[in-house]
């Protein structure tokens, strides 16, 4: 997932979805036109990636094939740190009541 | 994989994070279509129980007992927690009706909230297993005429106060059904 978020052509195209969610290949070559010269076969392989990492999810619509923005795999992150974290202050205060309560 | 062979002129300054005005929609709407993917460790069947039945719908996500009558045409309810009670909401949280059932596969049915006003949005839930025991589950929500729901589905909000939506919900799904664990903040 890190390195589908490192590519400036990557996040980019994240962005456009976050514009507008659920977008054609067309669609997404055309924001990346305004801004680099890239294939469609460029921005295709970029998308894959991005599949790939499950940050992109495919949809058919009709005979278009439709990308949108999949947030799942954020919160996933963020869900796992964040834990990570407010359980070590948890801990960390539980640790201090202990102490204050052996001084007693 | 190198992508220079891709590019003539990026580089990393090269891309302004702000989309042109013509491309630009506002950022307070929230899709119409929404599709969220998890990868969850465990078999459809077992994904399919959690979130058909009662059995499991008090142990993650909002907590409300979920109840489907898996039929075309059956009933949907999610029944309200004792906490969204006291908060003054009634019985139900959500309403809608079956449309299609392929379990352990694939379940279409409309959902309405009842703290908004709103059309009924359409959810799908598909659900593939991968040999070895994984499954890939996929929920799209169709929210047409619906943007007030749409937005509070989507998440990006503080989970604490209830702002997690669906990836909130699908998190704490993988969560329960990996590590037999309730999420912290989520569940009855």
């Amino acid at each position: 997932m890190f390195k589908a978020l490192a590519d400036p052509t990557r996040r980019l195209l994240l962005d456009a979805l976050f514009e507008q969610d659920g977008r054609s290949l067309g669609e997404l070559e055309a924001v990346v036109a305004v801004h680099s010269e890239m294939t469609r076969f460029g921005v295709s392989k970029h998308l894959r990636l991005l599949e790939a990492a499950g940050l992109v999810v495919t949809r058919k619509q009709g005979r278009v094939k439709l990308h949108h923005l999949n947030p799942v795999p954020i919160r996933l992150l963020h869900d796992r740190w964040i834990d990570k974290y407010t359980e070590r202050r948890v801990t960390a205060l539980t640790e201090l009541k202990r102490q204050l309560e052996d001084n007693s | 994989m190198s992508t220079s062979s891709d590019t003539k002129t990026t580089d990393e300054q090269g891309i302004p994070a702000t989309m042109p005005d013509t491309m630009a929609a506002s950022n307070d709407e929230a899709p119409e279509v929404q599709v969220y993917m998890i990868y969850i460790d465990a078999p459809a069947q077992k994904i399919w129980d959690a979130v058909t039945t009662a059995e499991f719908s008090e142990r993650f996500g909002y907590g409300g007992v979920t109840e489907i009558d898996l039929t075309p045409g059956g009933a949907v309810r999610d029944l309200t927690t004792a906490e969204m009670r006291q908060m003054g909401m009634g019985e139900v949280a959500a309403t809608g009706t079956v449309i299609e059932v392929d379990p352990p596969r694939r379940l279409v049915m409309t959902w309405s909230p009842v703290w908004q006003d709103e059309p009924e949005t359409t959810l799908t839930y598909e659900i593939k297993e991968y040999p070895g025991g994984a499954s890939c589950f996929t929920l799209t929500h169709v929210l047409t005429g619906a943007p007030n729901t749409a937005k509070d589905v989507r998440g990006g909000g503080d989970a604490g106060a209830g702002g997690g939506g669906w990836p909130w919900v699908l998190s704490s799904l993988k969560t329960l059904l990996e590590t037999d664990r309730v999420m912290p903040g989520a569940g009855a």
